[in-house]
């Protein structure tokens, strides 16, 4: 276990020294981040010989950022791991490694921002009201002409979530980033079932209210 | 608009401090694939400084490899339906509870220590340089390991774990910022630009220096105690942390592996089957006693454990029968 994890972060570490030589990638001005733009380079090869171990490489290196980084639009941790490993199995199951000629984390960074943004919008919509609903067209996948629409985005639903009221955020936190039961919070929180349901519809209805309006044209 | 993009704009953008015009300068930055390249390392880097949660990875890899294997089957042959959501309910729920049981052998702590450290590990029988981000150079003995911080390392502090045996060279910085190697022997070392060897195996620890000043910080039973060091001090903690302070005229001969030479001072064939275990991972077998207690002085140049053993045996006049990792020494 121990020696899959040291394989995840550098080149350097893959190759056994035979000779005092300094390690290239410490010189970067933070440990463990090399600026060069090979950093991939030992995984790229590892692909080519062994897609299986390959992928677990870029699995280990990036699964983490990539959640952290998903769960920020999506709000659930449970949903930003689910979108995270679908994307890698694709990524797999389809050889499609083969055809991504710029780096991996560029392929696999930009694919979890777009499944997330759509992800959100799709959220947004699924939740509107039957009435307005049925007047919208349905969404279809797409990606926003400007990069920083997706900051946009998740600062927006950050935003939106900060101005909960502490309880109510509290609740809402619980529910939706932990996945925790609506029973679970009540036990937790000394609060019953019903209030937890109130407070929770209560904060759906306001994030989305505030989010809907900008996000969901 | 002449801003420029660079890391600490980028890190802004990410927290969500830049204004509306910066963003405009950022969506046409960005058109460049090179800059593109950058912006998500920089993502990445920027993930990793600030998560929103620590994910358990290895529980993740080991549940994704478990799916992915499974359905591996249908690999090439049918191409999956474009995913529309929701994605939780078909692929990964069923795993959850086959793979509690392995998520709970607790790769957490681990994890985590991962996730914050750098680790850098010698084998048995090889030698390791590193420079570390500050410019300090280490060179790792045998059978080794240091961790050094992934983050911040250098910017407040300069903190880094050592188990086993290194010689360090401390770069000084402008700010007098102290370097401390910690060990996980209840002592630290608390250094100024200097050059120090440390030693810390399982029976007993030594610290030698060089060039500079050490403060020493140990545990002495339940008491904290402090030690300053003067080049050429040599301190020596038994496992109890009990310690000898006395003075070498060669303070270097401590770090004599560095160039495959080894110095021994009075060293006993048993402390010397010692250091062939924690280097080489050789057990070396002396079952006579008095054979044990022998002692060896001087400086061998060895290229690897084999030859020293060769010395060793033709200064005893002893033979070697050997067992695969087991090298019994008899008379």
């Amino acid at each position: 276990m121990k020696d899959a994890h040291r394989s995840m972060y550098g080149i350097a570490e893959e190759e056994k020294e035979s000779s005092p030589v300094p390690l290239p990638h410490l010189r970067s001005s933070e440990p463990g981040f090399a600026v060069s733009s090979d950093d991939e380079l030992f995984i790229r090869k590892t692909l080519a010989d062994n897609p299986r171990l390959g992928v677990e490489l870029l699995y280990k290196r990036y699964y983490q950022p990539m959640c952290t980084h998903a769960v920020k639009f999506v709000g659930s941790r449970e949903v930003a791991e689910d979108l995270v490993s679908e994307i890698f199995f694709r990524f797999y199951s389809q050889n499609t490694f083969l055809d991504i000629d710029t780096s991996y984390r560029r392929y696999l960074f930009r694919t979890v921002r777009n499944r997330a943004y759509n992800y959100l919008r799709w959220d947004l919509s699924r939740k509107a009201e039957l009435s307005e609903a049925s007047q919208k067209p349905i969404l279809k996948e797409q990606q926003p002409d400007q990069i920083s629409q997706f900051e946009e985005l998740y600062h927006d639903v950050e935003e939106a979530v900060n101005k909960l009221p502490v309880e109510r955020r509290r609740i809402y936190l619980m529910r939706k980033f932990d996945g925790m039961k609506y029973q679970e919070i009540a036990d937790e929180l000394h609060l019953s079932v019903k209030t937890v349901d109130v407070q929770l519809n209560r904060a759906n209805q306001f994030v989305r209210g505030l989010l809907k309006e900008k996000w969901l044209l | 608009m002449n801003a420029e993009v660079n890391k600490e704009f980028i890190f802004n953008y990410l927290s969500g401090k830049s204004t509306a015009l910066q963003k405009q300068l950022l969506d046409e930055w960005v058109k460049n694939p090179a800059n593109e390249e950058l912006f998500y390392q920089w993502l990445v880097e920027y993930e990793y400084r600030q998560p929103q949660y620590l994910a358990d990875v290895q529980e993740a890899t080991e549940r994704f490899f478990a799916y992915a294997d499974q359905a591996g089957e249908h690999f090439n042959s049918e191409p999956l339906p474009e995913a529309g959501f929701p994605v939780r309910s078909r692929l990964w729920s069923w795993l959850v509870a086959a793979s509690v049981a392995i998520l709970l052998v607790g790769s957490g702590a681990l994890f985590k220590d991962h996730l914050t450290y750098q680790t850098y590990r010698s084998a048995y029988g090889e030698t390791k340089t590193l420079i570390l981000s500050d410019s300090t150079r280490v060179v790792l003995n045998a059978n080794s390991s240091l961790r050094v911080p992934r983050f911040g390392f250098g910017s407040e502090t300069r903190e880094v774990f050592l188990s086993g045996e290194a010689n360090f060279d401390v770069s000084h910085q402008s700010d007098n910022q102290k370097f401390i190697v910690r060990t996980d022997k209840e002592f630290e070392v608390v250094v100024l630009g200097t050059e120090f060897t440390i030693y810390a195996r399982a029976a007993r620890s030594k610290v030698i220096l060089n060039k500079g000043k050490v403060q020493l910080n140990y545990r002495e039973g339940k008491s904290r105690k402090q030690l300053m060091m003067k080049p050429g001090d040599l301190v020596t903690l038994d496992s109890s942390n009990h310690i000898r302070q006395e003075v070498t005229a060669q303070p270097e001969q401590y770090a004599a592996w560095k160039e495959h030479r080894f110095v021994f001072d009075d060293t006993t064939l048993a402390e010397f089957a010692e250091i062939m275990h924690e280097n080489y991972g050789i057990r070396v077998l002396i079952e006579d006693k008095n054979l044990a207690q022998r002692t060896l002085v001087g400086s061998f140049r060895a290229e690897s454990p084999d030859e020293l053993l060769e010395i060793i045996c033709r200064i005893f006049n002893l033979k070697m029968v050997r067992n695969g990792e087991v090298v019994k020494l008899v008379e």
